[in-house]
């Protein structure tokens, strides 16, 4: 499957909210780039916006191995969902975020601590997913694309939330 | 295309940054890297801006000095290929966060320290806080190798800065790209 180019920040399409996603084989074709795009990036999580594609799909695996050597978080191993929406959220944490759209910014966000997710996996059955810790800010950060909302939009404070990659990568 | 570095300071006002900028653009200068602050009761600008080749410098320092009429201090550096490439990456990014009593000597024993340790800073903030006790809080965004873990740069800003009471923590500075 074709690993597809990660559209950058200010492409339109990142600020466009997405379509339902119907089950057909074009849609799973997505979701196999979607992953495929994922693993070929340093990313733990990709939504269909940024490989051009306006349709509510997402991949998150937050446990595969860090291209930067870090650890791998915990969680529920790959992630592929259409039409996810969050249908639960409580509590509440703050983690620095990076996004592969926008390369060179992090910036802490303020998010729900623990989201339960609903979605359907690409043969059109019922996926559900209590998440906590970092795999929740990837869930909550990719529903986010498919609303056309950035990171950006989140941050509260420019001064103790916002950091720049400074070096040249 | 030319680039140059302006760096502007004046006393805080509504329109201080919109007056600069005018200037830029009535040039067609554009403003690519910047950072702007406001400093107790001063408002300081540093930005990095391109001009079109037909720009002559003189005319753009002499615009931009008409500034001073209203109280604003510019200066004008002309940028050259290797002045605008940040050197490369020589460790892992880290935020480093000291605080404490305010005493003189901090920021000078903290980055001494880190610089023992190649530590290249990239960002600086501090913040005095007003009380009975004056506070002092140090954020420090940097580079250093990664061979030195953020338990050894925290124990060796505490080993240098000792006298002064200090909290420090250093936290790797990045995250997984969503």
């Amino acid at each position: 499957m074709p690993v597809r180019d990660v559209l950058l920040f200010p492409h339109p399409i990142l600020k466009t909210r997405c379509l339902e996603a119907s089950v057909d084989d074009s849609t799973r074709a997505l979701l196999r780039d979607l992953v495929d795009t994922m693993y070929a990036s340093p990313g733990v999580g990709l939504a269909a916006p940024q490989i051009g594609i306006s349709l509510r799909a997402v991949a998150v695996d937050v446990t595969r191995p860090s291209p930067s050597g870090r650890p791998p978080l915990k969680g529920h191993g790959l992630l592929a969902l259409l039409n996810p929406r969050i249908v639960k959220s409580e509590g509440e944490q703050k983690f620095r975020e990076g996004c592969l759209s926008i390369p060179h910014f992090l910036a802490d966000i303020l998010r729900a601590a623990r989201v339960r997710v609903e979605g359907l996996d690409g043969e059109g059955r019922p996926v559900a997913v209590e998440a906590e810790g970092f795999e929740a800010v990837a869930l909550q950060h990719e529903i986010d694309h498919l609303d056309g909302i950035l990171f950006l939009d989140r941050v509260a404070d420019v001064k103790t939330d916002l950091f720049r990659r400074k070096v040249q990568r | 295309m030319a680039h140059y570095l302006l760096t502007a300071a004046g006393p805080d006002r509504p329109g201080l940054v919109a007056g600069v900028s005018k200037i830029l653009f009535g040039l067609g200068c554009n403003l690519e890297d910047s950072s702007m602050t406001r400093l107790q009761g001063e408002f300081a600008m540093l930005v990095i801006f391109s001009s079109p080749a037909a720009a002559k410098p003189s005319s753009l320092t002499s615009r931009l000095k008409s500034l001073a009429k209203k109280g604003v201090r510019i200066e004008l550096k002309a940028l050259g290929p290797k002045e605008r490439r940040a050197p490369s990456s020589k460790g892992k990014p880290r935020l480093v966060t000291v605080y404490g009593e305010d005493k003189p000597g901090i920021v000078y024993h903290v980055t001494e320290a880190l610089a023992h340790c190649d530590f290249n800073v990239t960002d600086l903030n501090t913040h005095r806080t007003e009380g009975e006790t004056a506070g002092y809080i140090l954020y420090i965004e940097g580079e250093a190798p990664g061979c030195v873990s953020d338990q050894e740069l925290a124990d060796v800003v505490l080993e240098e800065t000792e006298d002064l009471g200090l909290t420090v923590s250093v936290k790797p500075l990045e995250s997984s790209p969503l």
